[in-house]
């Protein structure tokens, strides 16, 4: 069995964690769900003068920032010094309704308190102390940004998260992974001259990915725990994985093994195949909806790709997308009430999304080509593959479509992201 | 280097076989069939042009299917429309030359590789790449080749002949490739 270079990044990081205090997480602060949302207004004093400190400042700042939920008051505007007591007198004539202040002592580990404010009621709503090895430092602000979210927000925050995908050699392709941010980048040593469609178990764990050397595709079965890598499916024809079910111990797959690309399940335990659909046009592309009920695909059955679902024994047919000719990589959101995927608009792929029952399709990219969408585990990101600045790169964006930024380094060719859970 | 020559030897034989062969029976068996492709063929070109005897067109079409390599056989792309796996008519002779130099030659299996331009999405194209690698077996099964000799495989937009982003680039790259299989 062939070993996988396990980054340090995918090997669990241990934190000392002690709450100081009693939170109250009660107050939902920022509701996320709300249709007209606001920006909370925070104040964030730096964790500390020195680089590191001003590094653990930046990613915990970036981190809210991206979520496009909250805005920091700029620091000029401060009355209260750090050293002070927190006084809601200072903050409420500047309209900021949350404080957050942090320490960092670095001995041969990194020591950080955290303590944030509500200064509506008065009262602190998260006092932590954070014990962490030094090189762990990123895994820390993400860790110190996640319990700010879920402070305010009553859900989990995603800052912990990588995304998975594929570097694009001129000959060789790999798998690679990175934070959600594009820092921490590394090769994972599983390389392939051709590779697409991961797919990652809902705990993260595991990696299912289509690949061939030329001669024949085949579903590759990555565990990150174990390090392992197993060939667990190969047949004549195109074998193309797609989602896990929630247990993790199957999978949806698209396979020409029988004649015309067609859905199946796969079970990894006995290595049997179901057969879902049954045509002469191509099926392809399957997604599970997180209720592990329904299925979205892609079928030329109406004469050019759509994306259609049906229910997980094939039944009950419907088409989802009618607008332009070309529609296609379909990816369920978490909650089950969207469908994100790729259609064709003057020339060019865009990123849309639209409600299972086929309404409210919304396009969310203008700019070059946009593949390959993918969900973050909150549902509150997607992941995409776009070539706007001229090659083809790994970026995010909100569901609603803002905030798009290049997340994988520049210059560097990659596409098919995979948001893992963790 | 044995192996090599003793292939050669083999293949030398097999080819002067198949001329003789085929020019002796041609005539009889297939002649209907030659002339209305060479006709279809030469029609742009030759409108009021004379003729071809007959008789010296099929011997040297036959020659032509009969000398020609495996690799020379194979050489020609077809080529596809966008979004698109039906075979067109101008790739018909293509796949019929493949055809003929198959069933004349046993024991030699071909590969065809379905390709597409880069327009489209990773995964749908992997699927229309099988699609059209198919197409062209399925036709190459149609004129009297066995299925177990025809493997296909699907590269998607992986593997484009040209990188340009313009239609005559694309059009190259949406094509079934041809090989020699192992």
């Amino acid at each position: 069995m062939k070993k996988l270079l396990i980054p340090i990044t995918c090997i669990l990081v241990f934190f000392i964690v002690i709450c100081l205090g009693h939170e109250a997480y009660a107050k939902i602060y920022i509701d996320i769900d709300s249709p007209a949302l606001r920006q909370f207004p925070m104040a964030l004093y730096d964790f500390g003068e020195d680089k590191i400190g001003q590094e653990l400042t930046g990613i915990v700042r970036n981190d809210l920032e991206f979520t496009r939920l909250f805005y920091f008051v700029r620091k000029e505007a401060f009355i209260e010094e750090k050293g002070d007591d927190f006084n809601p007198a200072d903050w409420s004539p500047i309209g900021v309704e949350a404080v957050l202040k942090g320490d960092i002592t670095v001995t041969d580990k990194i020591n950080v308190v955290v303590r944030l404010y509500d200064v509506v009621e008065t009262k602190i709503i998260l006092y932590k102390q954070y014990i962490s090895a030094k090189p762990a430092l990123r895994s820390l602000a993400h860790r110190i940004s996640n319990d700010i979210y879920y402070a305010l927000t009553g859900r989990k925050g995603i800052f912990n998260t990588k995304i998975a995908f594929v570097s694009k050699g001129s000959k060789i392709k790999e798998l690679v992974m990175m934070d959600f941010d594009g820092a921490r980048l590394h090769k994972t040593g599983f390389r392939k001259s051709m590779m697409l469609a991961l797919h990652a178990s809902a705990d993260g764990s595991s990696l299912i990915i289509s690949a061939s050397g030329g001669r024949q595709w085949s579903i590759y079965l990555l565990n990150f725990t174990k390090g392992s890598v197993r060939r667990i499916f190969s047949s004549k024809g195109i074998n193309i994985a797609g989602d896990f079910f929630s247990g993790g111990k199957s999978f949806v797959f698209s396979s020409s093994k029988d004649g015309s690309p067609d859905i199946y399940v796969f079970d990894i335990a006995s290595g049997r195949s179901r057969r879902l659909t049954s045509s002469y046009w191509i099926d392809i592309s399957p997604s599970l909806s997180p209720d592990d009920r329904s299925i979205a695909f892609v079928s030329d059955r109406s004469g050019n790709p759509n994306i259609y679902t049906m229910s997980i024994n094939g039944d009950n047919v419907q088409r989802v997308t009618f607008e332009d000719k070309y529609n296609t990589s379909p990816s369920w959101s978490p909650a089950g009430d969207l469908i994100a995927y790729s259609g064709l608009v003057k020339g060019k792929n865009q990123i849309f999304t639209v409600k299972p029952d086929a309404t409210n399709a919304r396009q969310l990219t203008d700019s070059g080509n946009n593949e390959e969408p993918d969900f973050s585990p909150d549902g509150r990101f997607i992941t995409f593959t776009s070539d706007r600045d001229g090659y083809k790169a790994i970026y995010i964006m909100t569901t609603g479509g803002e905030n798009q930024r290049r997340v994988s380094p520049h210059g560097y060719r990659a596409f098919g992201p995979e948001w893992l859970s963790n | 280097m044995k192996k090599v020559l003793l292939l050669f030897l083999v293949f030398a034989f097999l080819f002067s076989c198949a001329e003789r062969k085929v020019t002796s029976t041609k005539e009889t068996v297939q002649p209907e069939q030659e002339q209305t492709k060479k006709e279809k063929m030469t029609l742009p070109e030759q409108k009021e042009g004379i003729a071809p005897v007959r008789q010296e067109n099929v011997q040297e079409s036959a020659r032509e299917v009969g000398v020609k390599s495996l690799e020379e056989v194979l050489k020609n792309d077809i080529h596809f429309d966008f979004d698109r796996y039906d075979i067109k008519t101008e790739d018909k002779a293509t796949l019929k030359e493949i055809a003929d130099w198959l069933i004349q030659n046993s024991g030699v299996s071909i590969r065809i590789e379905g390709n597409c331009d880069e327009r489209g999405t990773n995964e749908y194209n992997l699927g229309l790449g099988d699609r059209r690698a198919n197409s062209a077996k399925s036709y190459l099964m149609t004129l009297g080749v066995s299925s177990s000799r025809i493997q296909t495989i699907s590269y998607g937009e992986e593997r484009p002949l040209c990188t340009e982003s313009n239609e005559t680039c694309w059009a190259r790259n949406r094509r079934d490739h041809f090989t020699a299989a192992e």
